[in-house]
């Protein structure tokens, strides 16, 4: 692709650091084509009135978006519960995730590959599809939720009305569309470990505690921050599962920034007040990521 | 160490730049090829039902194109998105005509998006319209007409014969709720099949006429009243036929409740209730269904206050898309109404009625289907399919006329007018809090949702739980 | 005394890790249970479930939902679905590698800014972007466009595989590609030819995180493809079970929808399958630290 001459004449030119780039260019490319343009017309919209009624008569406003976002208080509970969202999922995730890592890496664990397999197949199956499915399956008079949770004698659960139980439906939900991701993640990691490792500390007498924490941990931790993060940062961008199976209810109490902006925008045409809320979201975002990124040490891993 | 960390950081900004400036140079540059083509080509976008689609694809299209060979029709197939049509707009690749109810499109008009076609077409081209239709797509009192009405719609009450053999209690509250309960507490039928807690401003504003209010005070234009005892009155209707009275079911919140596409379809369509709300535009699913047990009636006069359950009356139009939005030349916008004239003639509507059940809104065709289903010789295809009899169907489409020619709101397609739906849409997790709750009480909802339709949409609706 | 201890122990250890992992299975399995049991019935919605209808019964085992999506245009989109995952995982795969081994590998000034830079963009989601991209790709002619759609794909999967290709390629020995270059090939051939061989594992990791991203996508897609011919599967099941021009009635057909996600989910399944095994070897050479 690149043949020598050609490198050799542009290193002459601009210097080897610079030719080093020619790598990079496709993936620079590839993200300022998709998301420069964009960004910076959501930027500048959230400046202005631009909504249905000034589709094409926006004027520039200031920050008078912010403002209302902020002086409206709405915001607040808002970001709060993104956060709960976010690290509500991504908590349970990385655990459950860690837990059946754990137990299928355990030397002479039977049918390791099938059960894996098996494990495997929420995370196989379209999330959109998965997430109808559960919404019907929570429904307050016909779902089978409810109609199993009665063989017990519970009476029926609201699941989509009352605050706790919509909460519950998001996580549990959540949970189940991600958890094979992290056990696949930290299973191959696990999976690094040479046995020996293992072997020499049950010779030195610890118990499997123990070896956990002195010998499978340490090995894993990177790959448990990284996995973390970007799933972190995805959770909190991800629009679906709140979207269809709660639309932000009971009242506002499970939006998130990402499907609220999305409802401003796309429901009320309210462009502008939406784009207002996407900046700060990923204001936010990216002040804890860069935080998070730096904190674990996974900056210097990635780059 | 500092100073490395900076120039390292000034070369990748340069780098971001260089990149930056030619992709915008290149995106400047570009040219996209314009397609040559013979005659005007004109897009569509519809999102007709099947049996719509049917009726439009084998008899109405063709004959288009024979009449009009120089004429090409784009169709584009969207499920009900509004929201894209309003982003292609903004990108001037709207399409050129365009199939909507008509409180979208009042919505979409008063963004200045739809074009007036009063001027196109002259005032007189309108009478051959139904009123209550036409006035659905008119603002300015006739001045203007954003859309020609393709039907009428309203909601109305579908039943199961083979639970209310006696259809004489369909007529008021005090003899259907009785009779409902019994028919709960002998067979385990639900009486009605209704998503209170998903419900339509379409159909919420039916039960506020039952108890006094009217949405816009029949005919006044302006802001509906929505704060009112009326409408608590309403909420506590459904609350007690769910919760006190344990005849309608407690479908829950979200999407795929409402209608015959919805879990109130599936249970009226498998028999486990026996009444359900819905349109003429859902005659054909309900036909295959319930074939000879199907009824239609009107909605029921409230004992209690002795006014009728009325439904607002709307319809479903065509409207030609201004050239800012679409990029539409002087000949596509001809085009484009010579289209629409088309799809909103007697023929064309006679035509998909036979398909697909859609009550017409011109007169023409409206009269003789009354007239025969007066007389009881009423039978198309869809419905001889399914082995009823003119008689027979005829009765239900009596019935649905009866509804149609009745107690009805007009609906002044003010943009007021769509953000009242979307409150009623956006108070669904309020109505979860009152209903299920009761966390909230039914004034708290009336007055959330007054205050959003007052306020054009501006505030953001769920802020007033 | 401490073998009876260790014995007990270990009988503990072992019977726990089935209990849970039995409980893991049955979470797992229970909805993909309930959607397979729902495509061989004649069930129409959720209105006539009960919980008798989770035991499965013979009698009334039918194939007629599967015969209504065969009606539909099942095989057509599936083969766009299929077209449009595979271009977005060659877009993705190649753009991610180049740049993991720049980052692994070479000198490059700023990297980390930059790299922290272009991954931060990418948090802008779809729903906050998509009227600036319809505008721009109307433009550009890209609407309607496979290709449009692939550049979006590829960008939401491209960041993060250049990460994850980053860190496999700095497990990997300098010496490798080193042999290759006595070999006289040019160092960037080196490269590809000895990393791509190594990193299979990772490089099936990103195969099937842009292939699910392209194929189960439907927020994007539904807003920039208004044509019936570039139907994926996505579309045509919401087609199908929405608008249900499949069918002869109106109401979501809750097995024909059942039928219609199976089929869908097939392919997908199938892949993980075959390649579960690199999934688990991901690291296996990288040892990620």
């Amino acid at each position: 692709m690149f043949p020598n001459a050609f490198k050799i004449g542009l290193e002459k030119t601009f210097g080897k650091a610079l030719t080093n780039y020619v790598y990079l260019l496709p993936i620079i490319g590839l993200i300022l084509f998709i998301f420069l343009y964009p960004i910076a017309y959501g930027i500048y919209i959230s400046f202005t009135n631009f909504s249905l009624q000034h589709l094409f008569n926006a004027t520039i406003v200031g920050f008078q978006n912010y403002y209302l976002l902020f002086q409206s208080g709405l915001i607040y509970p808002i970001i709060l519960q993104t956060l709960i969202w976010t690290v509500g999922s991504i908590v349970p995730m990385v655990l459950m995730g860690m837990l059946v890592a754990v137990i299928l890496n355990q030397k002479g664990f039977k049918l390791k590959l099938p059960i894996f397999t098996l494990i495997l197949l929420p995370w196989a199956f379209p999330a959109f599809i998965s997430l109808l499915v559960w919404s019907g399956m929570w429904n307050t008079h016909f779902g089978i939720i409810n109609q199993f949770l009665s063989l017990f004698g519970l009476s029926q659960i609201n699941w989509l009305y009352s605050v706790i139980p919509a909460w519950s439906v998001l996580i549990i939900t959540n949970l189940w569309l991600s958890f094979p991701y992290y056990t696949a993640f930290f299973l191959s990691s696990m999976q690094s470990v040479p046995d020996e490792f293992h072997e020499s500390a049950k010779v030195d007498g610890a118990n499997m505690l123990q070896r956990f924490s002195r010998v499978t941990w340490p090995s894993i931790k990177g790959a448990v921050a990284f996995a973390s993060i970007s799933g972190f940062i995805f959770t909190w961008n991800n629009f679906y599962p709140i979207y269809l199976l709660t639309s932000g209810g009971p009242g506002t109490s499970t939006y998130s920034l990402t499907v609220y902006a999305y409802s401003q925008a796309f429901s009320y045409y309210n462009y502008s007040l939406g784009a207002a809320f996407s900046v700060i979201s990923v204001v936010i975002l990216a002040i804890m990521a860069i935080f998070m990124l730096k904190y674990t040490k996974v900056l210097d891993m990635i780059s | 160490m500092t100073n490395k960390v900076s120039m390292n950081l000034w070369v990748a900004v340069l780098v971001v730049v260089v990149v930056a400036i030619v992709g915008v140079a290149a995106y400047y540059y570009y040219k996209p090829s314009s397609v040559p083509s013979t005659g005007v080509s004109i897009t569509f976008w519809e999102a007709f039902s099947p049996s719509e689609y049917n009726a439009f694809a084998s008899k109405i299209l063709p004959a288009f194109e024979a009449q009009h060979p120089n004429i090409h029709v784009l169709i584009t197939n969207v499920s009900l998105s509004t929201s894209n049509f309003e982003t292609a707009a903004v990108a001037a690749s709207a399409p050129n005509v365009y199939v909507d109810s008509n409180n979208d499109e009042g919505l979409l008009y008063s963004a200045g998006l739809l074009l007036n076609l009063n001027p196109y077409l002259g005032s007189s081209y309108f009478s051959q319209f139904a009123t209550g239709p036409l006035n659905s797509v008119s603002v300015q009192n006739g001045t203007v007409v954003f859309g020609l009405p393709l039907n009428e719609n309203s909601i109305l009450m579908y039943y199961n014969k083979a639970y209310i053999t006696n259809s004489s209690v369909l007529s008021n509250t005090g003899a259907l709720l009785p009779y409902l309960t019994n028919l709960n507490n002998t067979k385990g039928i639900w009486g009605f099949a209704y998503g209170m807690g998903a419900t339509y401003g379409y159909v919420e504003a039916a039960w506020l006429a039952g108890f006094g209010g009217g949405l816009f005070k029949y005919g006044t234009y302006g802001a509906p009243t929505l704060n009112s005892s009326a409408m608590v009155n309403a909420l506590e209707f459904w609350y007690n036929q769910t919760f006190i009275n344990h005849i309608n079911p407690d479908l829950g919140s979200g999407s795929g409740v409402s209608f015959a596409s919805g879990l109130e379809g599936q249970l009226f369509e498998t028999g486990k209730a026996a009444i359900m709300f819905d349109g003429p535009w859902d005659l054909v699913p309900l036909v295959n269904a319930l074939g000879t047990n199907l009824g239609a009636a009107p909605l029921p006069k409230v004992s209690s206050t002795g006014q009728y359950f009325a439904p607002i009356l709307g319809s479903n139009a065509i409207a030609v898309t201004v050239p800012q939005a679409s990029g539409a030349s002087a000949a596509q916008i001809n085009a484009s109404i010579t289209f629409a004239e088309f799809l909103a003639s007697s023929q064309a509507q006679a035509w998909m009625y036979n398909g697909s059940g859609d009550l017409p809104s011109n007169n023409v065709v409206l009269s003789q289907l009354i007239s025969s289903a007066q007389a009881g010789t009423l039978l198309p295809p869809f419905a001889a399919a399914e082995n009823l009899t003119a008689a027979e169907f005829s009765g239900v489409e009596q019935g649905i006329l009866a509804q149609e020619q009745g107690h009805t709101i007009p609906q002044p397609s003010t943009p007021q007018m769509n953000y009242y739906y979307s409150g009623v849409s956006g108070m669904h997790p309020e109505l979860g809090l009152y209903y299920t709750n009761k966390t909230i009480t039914a004034q708290d909802v009336a007055s959330c949702v007054q205050a959003f339709v007052a306020s054009n949409g501006t505030i953001t609706l769920p802020a007033c739980s | 005394m401490d073998v009876n201890k260790y014995t007990v122990l270990n009988f503990i250890k072992w019977t726990l890790s089935y209990i849970v992992i039995g409980m893991v299975l049955i979470f797992a399995l229970f909805p993909l249970y309930y959607i397979v049991l729902l495509s061989f019935s004649k069930i129409p919605s959720i209105a006539t479930l009960s919980l008798s209808s989770l035991i499965p019964n013979f009698s009334d085992f039918t194939l007629s939902a599967y015969e209504a999506v065969m009606a539909s245009p099942f095989f057509t989109w599936l083969i766009n679905s299929l077209v449009l995952a595979a271009g977005t995982v060659a877009v993705a795969l190649s753009t991610a590698f180049l740049a993991g081994i720049a980052l692994s590998r070479l000198n490059i000034p700023g990297k980390k800014a930059l790299i922290v830079f272009l991954y931060i963009l990418t948090f802008f989601p779809f729903t906050a972007i998509v009227i600036p991209i319809y505008l721009s790709y109307s433009h550009l002619g890209l609407l309607n466009n496979y290709l449009g759609l692939i550049l979006i794909y590829a960008s939401g999967t491209a960041i993060f595989g250049a990460y994850m290709s980053k860190i496999f390629i700095d497990s990997v020995p300098k010496d490798y590609e080193e042999a290759a270059m006595v070999d006289g090939q040019s160092r960037f051939m080196a490269f590809l030819t000895v990393l791509f061989r190594i990193a299979r594992p990772i490089v099936i990791f990103l195969t099937l995180l842009a292939f699910i991203a392209a194929y189960t996508d439907y927020a994007v897609i539904n807003v920039l493809v208004s044509k019936g011919s570039l139907y994926t599967l996505m579309l045509g099941l919401y087609h199908v079970s929405a608008t249900a021009s499949g069918s002869q009635t109106a109401a979501v057909n809750l097995n024909i929808f059942a039928a219609f996600s199976i089929l869908m989910g097939l392919p997908i399944v199938t892949l993980y399958i075959v390649f579960q095994k690199y999934l688990t070897q991901m690291y296996s050479v990288s040892g990620i630290r």
